[in-house]
């Protein structure tokens, strides 16, 4: 940097001088480790008999939203299309409750992966980050260091793996790689991982990156079982451990002070009928005292802002206006006229 | 002692704590409550997207005008000028109607305020009704909020209870949002033949400029001519960022090619991480010996991110044993009878 350093120290011992005087403690913190919120939420069975996860995964979204993650930093997967199916009575609608509270289907739903494009390789590639380039930016996880991710799966699960679209499977031990690799890349800075699926636990039993929070509607050996059937419909709805979750996020307001510990004792065993567990081990907080909204919401950060840049009053919107009614007019003038081409030439007339 | 004091100066202004914190945090030492700055700006991408946005929530009262493009040509440019070498910024404005700012101010001696505590729920209502961004850009949102005609003027009370001055609040890595008071603000207004507000520019950019450089990591508080050593400071912190995320990125790769030994790597990787070490190499001395801007050119790397093809090894042998096992077992059987029966021929030759 060729410039003359006295006459620049001189200017900085000024302007620095001038902050000193009243600088603030700049070396407070934030209250919360993380700057956004994020949500990837996967449906992965197809077929009109498989209502109920479609069911769950909008409700989680909805819930989602409410609490204030934009559809911007949602990605929605959803494997079939339940609303528009042929076989469904109540066109454009998907209901989690036979008396048809709430169409979670709702008129702003945004789904960024749709039927066959819901497959173990895109989902991967969503987590990990690596989209083709041509992949626009609302199918992309553009997560970094301070964002916090909320993962749901949802479908036909077994020991150790989960189907997908009735043709393939990702196993546990590909599911803790790619979060390794997230870690690797610093794309989130806690991870709150819940899976509603038969021997749910098998899932996030091989993780192994830090800052991972689980929890899952079934142990290995247990079937997660569905709730109540629609009877116009002829499927199940909703299940379980889901229906027990969203009975508890209703009652979650933006800016609650409700933790994670009191969503771990949703559906007891009585309820769920299959053993809600949960995985803490790799959560470097105490989930006491870790909000629900960390996860679920967005609520952002803020910080005040105490002192301006001085800039110098410039003023030129002046030269715009400068022109009066006849300079205005002669500098249109300049401009090239445009006319018609006559219709029937003169040359020939 | 003077010296210290001058010692002291020097460090502030080239940036030193800053530069140091931008290391550790791109390294990936992450701390669970680390410092606002840290938290506050934006990580380096060769683009930024700035969208400015006013809102106004009263159109039928108030007709709100503003020329952001004279406000951003002049306040603004100067900055994204002395960037544009190293990463290019572009920025959009538009104008939302019928759409208020939100939460619920409460009522002071003639005028509403919100407390900090207040301030996040204001976000969160506006952020979905911006609009989305087409690119893949780190997106900077700024927002002028006119207040209602029944709760104005609005202002924002800081932690003493006192009227922030500039009231305006940001959020990191997010943007800023400024409440703009149209007769406390110098705004030219007039009355007839419907109440007309033109926004002043200059009060306006200069919040936002502040702003801007807070989030983008440029030292806030000090403003010189052509912004030299605030962009020396700049490039210092994100040259160093550069440096150490793609040793970072480097380091995990080579950790992953040592626990799984039979992943396929393309040649084209092989390429990319031979060029990426020789860069790194080459910045170091180049910041070494002090040319921050070529050092700065190839530091920044984007490691290209290589496909996993991933066996584990019980997959091995569901893949191998369907296709091997059936074809052994009449192999091994006609192994032992081709032993049996050299056997036999040594023994036949024997007697």
């Amino acid at each position: 940097m060729l410039f003359s350093f006295p006459v620049l120290l001189l200017e900085i011992i000024t302007s620095v001088v001038l902050v000193l005087a009243n600088k603030e403690n700049v070396e407070e913190f934030f209250k919360s480790g993380h700057t956004n919120n994020w949500a990837v939420l996967v449906d992965t069975s197809r077929f009109w008999f498989n209502y109920r996860h479609v069911a769950n995964v909008l409700s989680v979204y909805r819930s989602v939203k409410r609490l204030g993650i934009p559809d911007s930093q949602i990605i929605l997967m959803v494997a079939d299309d339940m609303a528009c199916n042929p076989r469904n009575p109540r066109p454009a609608t998907v209901f989690n409750n036979a008396n048809q509270n709430i169409n979670v289907y709702g008129d702003d739903v945004e789904v960024d992966y749709r039927g066959y494009e819901v497959t173990v390789e895109n989902f991967i590639r969503v987590l990990t980050g690596r989209l083709p380039p041509s992949t626009p930016r609302s199918k992309r996880l553009l997560s970094d260091e301070r964002s916090n991710i909320l993962v749901y799966m949802t479908g036909h699960g077994g020991d150790g793996f989960l189907k997908f679209q009735d043709a393939e499977e990702v196993s546990n031990v590909e599911l803790a790689d790619a979060f390794e690799q997230m870690w690797q890349k610093q794309r989130y800075h806690e991870v709150f991982f819940m899976i509603d699926t038969c021997q749910a636990e098998s899932m996030f039993q091989k993780f192994y990156s830090p800052n991972i929070l689980a929890v899952a509607s079934s142990k290995v050996g247990e079937d997660s079982l569905s709730h109540h059937v629609d009877p116009a419909l002829g499927v199940y709805v909703i299940d379980r451990y889901t229906y027990y979750a969203l009975e508890f996020l209703e009652t979650v307001k933006p800016g609650s002070k409700k933790t994670m510990a009191q969503f771990f004792r949703v559906c007891p065993k009585d309820q769920c009928i299959s053993t809600v567990s949960t995985r803490t081990d790799l959560f470097q907080r105490d989930v006491s005292q870790t909000l629900l909204t960390d996860f679920f919401g967005g609520e952002r950060n803020v910080e005040l802002l105490t002192e301006t840049v001085a800039l110098s009053k410039l003023n030129s919107t002046t030269a715009r206006q400068s022109c009066n009614r006849e300079t205005c007019e002669t500098s249109e003038k300049k401009k090239s006229k445009f006319a018609y081409v006559d219709q029937i030439p003169s040359v020939l007339v | 002692s003077l010296s210290h004091q001058i010692v002291q100066l020097v460090k502030d202004a080239t940036r030193d704590a800053a530069v140091v914190k931008s290391f550790e945090a791109a390294k990936g030492l992450r701390s669970q409550r680390p410092d606002k700055d840290i938290m506050r700006s934006y990580r380096f991408h060769p683009s930024y997207d700035i969208t400015f946005t006013l809102i106004v929530p009263e159109p039928q009262n108030v007709n709100v005008e503003w020329d952001i493009e004279a406000g951003t040509r002049d306040y603004l440019q100067p900055l994204l000028d002395s960037l544009l070498e190293y990463t290019s910024i572009s920025v959009t404005s538009q104008v939302l109607y019928l759409v208020s700012l939100g939460g619920k101010p409460k009522k002071g001696d003639n005028f509403y305020y919100y407390t900090e505590q207040d301030l996040p729920h204001i976000i969160n209502p506006l952020e979905t009704k911006l609009g989305s961004h087409a690119s893949n850009s780190p997106a900077l949102n700024f927002i002028v909020g006119i207040p209602t005609q029944d709760r104005s003027p609005l202002y924002i009370l800081d932690s003493n209870g006192e009227k922030l001055p500039s009231n305006a609040f940001l959020s990191p890595r997010w943007g800023g949002i400024l409440i703009y008071n149209a007769e406390q603000d110098n705004a030219t207004i007039s009355s007839s033949p419907a109440q007309s507000i033109q926004v002043n520019m200059h009060r306006v950019m200069e919040v936002f400029v502040s702003q801007i450089r807070l989030l983008l990591n440029i030292h806030a508080q000090m403003v010189t001519k052509e912004l030299k050593w605030e962009i020396a400071g700049w490039l210092r912190c994100r040259c160093v960022e550069n440096l150490a995320t793609a040793t970072s990125t480097l380091q995990s790769l080579a950790q992953l090619l040592e626990e799984i030994g039979n992943i396929v790597i393309s040649d084209e990787i092989g390429k990319e991480v031979e060029s990426a070490v020789a860069s790194i190499k080459n910045s170091r001395q180049l910041l070494a010996s002090g040319k921050l801007r070529e050092a700065f050119q190839t530091a920044f790397f984007h490691p290209s991110l290589l496909e996993l093809l991933y066996f584990p090894e019980d997959q091995k042998f569901a893949i191998y044993i369907p296709l091997f096992l059936p074809i052994s077992i009449p192999i091994v059987m006609s192994i032992m009878q081709a032993v049996k029966w050299f056997k036999q021929q040594k023994k036949a030759k024997s007697e």
